[in-house]
């Protein structure tokens, strides 16, 4: 790092992001996999609601735990850690778990920072790619 | 029967025909053609009578005897048709509209035919009077919606009335115990208004107020000189007061005067009962409606003022700067927060806090007034903030209304003792929230991991605590991830980070605590592209007294020390 980046931060004449890719962080993919659900995209304030109504909804007495893959995830914020939380808290209640599986390195730092990954245990496994969140120290 | 009107489709011709016929003395076999002519024209509704050169009438069929009363064979023909300068008139004879036409002949001959349309004229008229009461009415519901305070909308009220409906045009709308505000307009005057008591209106307008229902009633016109501020002799008949209804209780009342010329000034509009009954009730609905916005708008904006961020105290032996940008900007609360809770005296300990609560807007402003009142009192009876944050975390659980509203914050606490160097001792709790930067003399930053957990989530959620020590000068900076998740910079989706927030702060050792806040606040605007952006707050804790001269200000200038919590659970950082 060798200069305070901020002072040319977005003004640019030459930024080219107001674009489509502007509007495709706040998308959100759930999809099923056999013993829990995949996310894909961002889970924020805007997309947290919708996770939150399918997974709450598999976590039942019968079937207590659940694996989340979030490979493909690329960002959380604190409305999304807190469907997380619920799903916890509804699964211990059940006597089970929320695995978390292939969290990324911003994903595993936000956990950390907030106390939070000692609720889910997290499974290995992510390839490590860049997740575009700018740690470009 | 269709035969009766079927000559008259070319009057002209049947009646040239008659005269003819007269002419040539109605001889031979023609005779039988005139007498049928003359029973046929005696059939049409429509009137035909012929005059010669001279306009003297010849011949004329039952109907032209009648519409035109006074009408004789032999005699000029009346005054309104011999002296008409066109070929067609309107005229009005025995309270009847009358449209006549003339067909000249070549001879100087001349046929008027004369209808009667009094009936298609009177429907035209209230067609065309019904559309210019349709329009005003949507004109006035139109623009009396447009404004959701009772002010503008009473102003609009009297605009409306008194370019249409009167010469001036008075509202008094209802306060409280007896007060009143009123609302005038004149036709061709400002617009005015004032304030006065119920009690010093004229009788039939406080009735009005109080919503006695009555007709629309005519008032003497001098007890309303005052209130329409105008000397009473230029106002002619029928000043009125409407009431206006409101929803339940009364909107106000409605005062209307004539001028002189009581004619409205909107070409076509026919100013009656049922026009002022209609205009009355959708003032007193847009009245209410304004009133009822009002009052919540107000009560929403008392609320929201007490969830606004606090003016930081000024407190002896250190200094505070903030920034805040709430994601809904408009709004100026969200889901950040912080606080400053000055010691009782210069040897007490004062608590900072910063703290996000997990979720945007007024929901999650809500909760940040939860906890900011909870650390408040808690702070009373629990000096260690580690303990503090235990105690709010029981509370947060306890006072959580459901599994659908889990609201979780990470926050970080601290207590600040000036020590007697002039520097700062903090005892800095974590609940699971961002490292603080403390910017070191030299301009060095450290980095403090906290640590701990989210306070409101989890019972028994462990907290950590850590000790840090400022030498005057020094500054503990608190932010939330509205600064660090700011996303933006050349390819308008990197986040701000922390590396670049420590860098930004590198060498600011000799700000003060505002600026330095300051300073984070217009650099993430600026890294910040169009757009959403979270919640952003910081809080900087400062021990005062200038900071010594930095011996190797340009060499030290990049510095950042990281601190991992794999430390122990209790570490002094100095």
């Amino acid at each position: 790092v060798t200069a305070v980046p901020a002072t040319d931060g977005g003004q640019g004449p030459d930024h080219h992001d107001t674009g489509p890719s502007r509007e495709l962080p706040e998308m959100l993919r759930v999809e099923p996999i056999t013993d829990g659900l995949a996310l894909s995209g961002e889970l924020t304030y805007v997309t947290a609601d919708q996770l939150a109504q399918q997974l709450l909804d598999r976590i039942t007495a019968a079937h207590p735990s659940v694996v989340l893959d979030a490979s493909d995830l690329t960002f959380c914020d604190s409305a999304g850690l807190s469907v997380l939380v619920r799903a916890y808290r509804q699964a211990h209640g059940h006597g089970g778990e929320v695995r978390l599986r292939g969290a990324s390195r911003g994903l595993r730092r936000t956990l950390e920072l907030t106390g939070l990954h000692v609720l889910f245990g997290s499974t290995q496994g992510r390839r490590e790619v860049g997740d575009g969140r700018g740690e470009t120290a | 029967v269709d035969q009766d009107a079927a000559p008259c489709a070319d009057g002209s011709t049947v009646g040239a025909a008659t005269a003819a016929a007269e002419q040539q003395g109605a001889a031979g076999a023609s005779g039988f053609a005139f007498a049928l002519a003359e029973r046929l024209l005696d059939r049409c509704r429509t009137g035909m009578v012929a005059c010669d050169a001279g306009g003297v009438v010849r011949m004329a069929n039952q109907a032209g005897m009648r519409l035109l009363p006074g009408l004789e064979i032999g005699e000029v023909v009346p005054q309104p048709l011999a002296l008409a300068q066109t070929d067609e008139i309107d005229l009005v004879v025995a309270e009847r509209r009358l449209t006549a036409r003339r067909e000249a002949f070549a001879d100087g001959w001349a046929a008027w035919q004369v209808d009667d349309v009094t009936e298609h004229q009177a429907r035209l008229d209230s067609l065309l009077a019904e559309r210019a009461r349709a329009r005003f009415l949507a004109d006035a519901g139109a623009r009396l919606g447009l404004s959701l305070h009772p002010h503008p909308t009473a102003r609009a009220v009297v605009e409306l009335a008194s370019g249409s409906l009167a010469e001036v045009a008075v509202v008094v709308l209802p306060g409280k115990g007896g007060a009143v505000e009123w609302f005038r307009c004149g036709r061709d005057s400002v617009a005015a208004d004032g304030r006065t008591n119920i009690h010093s209106l004229p009788g039939p307008v406080a009735q009005a107020m109080l919503g006695v229902v009555g007709e629309t009633q005519p008032v003497a016109a001098e007890q309303l000189i005052r209130l329409a501020g105008g000397d009473g002799a230029s106002y002619g008949a029928r000043p009125m007061v409407l009431p206006l209804p409101g929803n339940g209780s009364p909107a106000g009342a409605l005062v209307l005067l004539q001028g002189p010329h009581p004619a409205s000034a909107t070409a076509g509009l026919e100013v009656d009962d049922r026009l002022l009954g209609a205009f009355a009730q959708r003032a007193g609905l847009a009245l209410a409606t304004a009133g009822v916005y009002a009052q919540q708008a107000r009560t929403a904006d008392m609320l929201r003022r007490s969830l606004l961020q606090p003016v930081l105290p000024s407190v002896a032996g250190m200094r505070f700067g903030a920034y805040y940008r709430p994601a809904e900007e408009e709004l100026l609360i969200g889901g950040d927060f912080y606080d400053v809770h000055a010691g009782a005296d210069v040897s007490d300990r004062t608590t900072f806090l910063l703290g996000d609560v997990c979720g945007k807007g007024i929901d999650a402003a809500v909760s940040t007034g939860k906890v900011r009142q909870s650390v408040q009192a808690l702070r009373r009876l629990e000096p260690d903030p580690a303990r503090l944050l235990e105690l709010l975390n029981d509370t947060m659980l306890e006072s959580a209304d459901g599994e659908d509203e889990l609201r979780f914050v990470t926050i970080v606490l601290g207590t600040a003792t000036p020590r007697p160097d002039g520097g700062l001792h903090l005892q800095v709790a974590g609940g699971g929230h961002l490292p603080a930067l403390i910017l070191r003399r030299g301009g060095r930053v450290d980095c403090v991991e906290i640590g701990g957990t989210v306070i409101g989530a989890l019972p028994g959620a462990p907290v950590r605590r850590r000790t840090v020590e400022l030498a005057p000068g020094e500054s503990c900076v608190l932010y939330t991830d509205g600064v660090t998740e700011a996303r933006g910079g050349p390819d308008g989706r990197r986040t701000f980070g922390e590396e670049r927030l420590a860098a930004l702060l590198a060498g600011c050792d000799t700000m003060p605590a505002a600026a330095v806040a300051d300073r984070i606040g217009k650099h993430t605007g600026r890294w910040l592209t169009a757009g959403n952006h979270d919640d952003i707050a910081v809080l900087v804790v400062q021990a005062p007294g200038t900071a010594a001269p930095a011996e190797q200000h340009g060499a030290a200038h990049r510095h950042l020390h990281s601190v991992y919590p794999s430390i122990p659970d209790e570490e002094v950082i100095a």
